[in-house]
């Protein structure tokens, strides 16, 4: 199983990022989180970055792009950066759901067959 | 009570005059004494009330896995009504300033030279905004959020219309508008304080098993019949907004966006200078508009397909566009091109209801969709900003456990938007689900930070009380329009005046 984002349903409103650090850190925060919004705000363009095992996957709003390990992110501003320092989404080892598919409001993010 | 569950411990001062910022500690006692957010404002705002202070502040829930717990704050005393208000923050602005280690900001006193604040963990930098002075709000959010080297950066900022005595000025949440029909932006710009950046990476801890039952809360809302719809046109619709009226603007949607931790999208981007099916990013600055503020809509949807374009450069510009919308009405103004320029001419000079001979409530344009005389009463109260729809959302009042009389359904849009500006709940979100119960609200308080003490009816008593003791600060300017001056309108508002009382 691997997460999925469908990106047009998000809505940026970042429960996800702090579900996911409450899995990692046990605190309410986003710092530690294995996803994160990325907005350029005053063009509507938004969609989430996942911090992978073996590569980075941007669910860009017109469709996927998995950048593998090292390689430079086209249009990436200085808010892409952390999320490269970032622990890898463990699909929540240990919880029935990935705590951020719980907490999406919109079904944005979900489980799928690998 | 564990108040490193909800707050980071520290007020902010910054001395104007001075030139200085110095931390003062958010003590237990205060949020036994105030709970939160506007009511810490208020015990702020009286304690130091030779200064005029502004303060801008974070409910007890902000930032926490409550539902739509976006909210705070900014509180002081309205240049145009002369009464002291409250402005609610939505978006991602009140979240980043509490992670940025500062749960309230007291701003004192008048600064002689443009200055703006640079909030980041937990430092404070009162810096010379000379180069952004001058700047509209677009510019000002671009050059402060590259200087600081992040896009995460939230900013409260001014326009051109702040800084130059413009009356019917309102403070920026980011690129965009605000709620702030009070001109609360002309107050800034009087204290040659051009913007509040904010960048947060602190944390609060977490109750046990308050995650789950915050979930399970936010569940439960999902279940309201609006929560199949998102955006900001499917709240113009519930208010009953003739379809045919709100076409143009349809026609322009781009994508739906919601403030933190919120589940319905009260945002809508309307794409102007794109095709509105674009998914790529676009190279254009900013190719359309948020729409943040359903009453600027509702009074500019006269200007038909020119509505986008006028209220971008009202947002601008950081002009209040249901001020604009009544100004240009009254002008007889329609025509796209000539309201550009109008609004233009409005943020440059000192631009006054009044003046333009406007009706007004205290100087500000009155809520453009009913003159109902709940509604009347909610604006002649003048507490809580009325760019908030003055009914519940959704199902409207029939949706509510609330009985017919004006007086009665005022004092439960005053409650919702008491209680959700001291705990730090989206306004739109308390109006949209009326299920979100004042006593369920007091529960997730209650058990975010181990207070038996926050029950409802503690609630409730201070949510009343910070009506009662903001109403009866500063002293009105000007009065309701004279088409409002009426016995009902009077022993109505008595009536409310009395229930404080209990």
């Amino acid at each position: 199983m691997e997460l999925a984002v469908e990106s047009l349903k998000c809505i940026g409103c970042r429960t996800c990022e702090y579900a996911c650090n409450y899995h990692h850190d046990m605190d309410c925060s986003a710092n530690g989180a294995s996803l994160m919004l990325h907005r350029a705000e005053k063009r509507d363009y938004f969609g989430m970055m996942v911090k992978r095992e073996k590569d980075l996957l941007l669910a860009r709003p017109e469709g996927p792009e998995v950048v593998p390990p090292g390689e430079q992110v086209e249009g990436a501003g200085a808010s892409s950066k952390p999320i490269l320092m970032r622990a890898p989404c463990d699909l929540c080892e240990d919880e029935d759901e990935p705590f951020c598919v719980k907490a999406c409001p919109t079904g944005c993010l979900s489980m799928v067959e690998s | 009570m564990d108040l490193e569950n909800a707050y980071m411990g520290r007020i902010l001062v910054v001395d104007l005059n001075e030139g200085t910022c110095e931390e003062e500690e958010l003590t237990e006692e205060m949020v036994n004494e105030h709970i939160g957010g506007a009511a810490i404002n208020l015990a702020l705002y009286k304690q130091h009330v030779d200064r005029n202070p502004i303060i801008i502040g974070t409910g007890l829930l902000t930032g926490t896995f409550t539902p739509s717990s976006c909210a705070g704050v900014m509180t002081g005393k309205s240049p145009v009504t002369g009464r002291v208000c409250h402005v609610p923050l939505s978006w991602q602005t009140a979240v980043e300033l509490k992670y940025s280690g500062y749960d309230f900001v007291l701003v004192l006193g008048e600064s002689d030279k443009p200055v703006r604040l640079w909030l980041h963990d937990e430092l404070a930098e009162l810096a010379d905004a000379k180069e952004v002075w001058g700047q509209d709000v677009w510019k000002t959010t671009d050059k402060l959020r590259y200087e600081h080297g992040d896009d995460y950066v939230q900013l409260i900022g001014i326009g051109p219309a702040g800084e130059k005595g413009c009356r019917i000025a309102q403070i920026s949440e980011g690129a965009w508008g605000s709620r702030d029909v009070f001109g609360l932006g002309l107050a800034m710009g009087a204290r040659k304080l051009k913007a509040i950046a904010m960048r947060g990476l602190g944390s609060l801890e977490v109750a046990d098993g308050f995650f789950d039952e915050c979930l399970e809360a936010q569940r439960e809302l999902r279940k309201g019949a609006i929560f199949e719809k998102q955006g900001l046109v499917a709240l113009l619709d519930a208010l009953g907004l003739d379809a045919a009226d709100l076409e143009p603007i349809k026609q322009k949607v781009h994508r739906h966006s919601a403030s933190f931790n919120c589940a319905y999208a009260a945002n809508t981007y309307l794409m102007i200078d794109e095709p509105p099916g674009l998914l790529k990013e676009s190279k254009q600055d900013a190719p359309g508009l948020l729409l943040t503020d359903p009453a600027g809509v509702i009074s500019l949807l006269f200007l038909k397909e020119g509505l986008p374009v006028v209220l971008r450069e009202i947002n601008r510009l950081g002009l209040d566009p249901v001020a604009c919308g009544a100004l240009l009405k009254k002008e007889g103004v329609a025509e796209v091109g000539e309201a550009v320029k109008r609004v233009q001419a409005f943020a440059g000079e000192a631009t006054d209801l009044e003046d333009a001979g406007v009706e007004n409530v205290y100087g500000i344009a009155p809520w453009p969709l009913s003159e109902a005389l709940e509604a009347r009463l909610i604006q002649a109260v003048s507490v809580f900003s009325h760019a908030v729809p003055l009914s519940p959302l959704g199902g409207g009042w029939a949706d509510v456990s609330v009985g017919e009389g004006p007086a009665e359904r005022a004092q439960w849009w005053l409650d919702r938007m008491a209680v959700s500006s001291i705990l730090g709940i989206c306004p739109i979100a308390a109006l949209l689900s009326p299920e979100f119960t004042i006593e369920k609200m007091a529960e997730l308080g209650a058990k975010a930070v181990d207070w038996d003490g926050l029950t409802k009816e503690a609630l409730l008593m201070q949510a009343r009380k910070l009506v009662k003791e903001t109403h009866a600060l500063g002293e009105a300017i000007g009065t309701v329009p004279s088409s409002w001056a009426s016995s009902d309108l009077d022993g109505a508002l008595e009536k409310l005046r009395q229930g404080w009382e209990g």
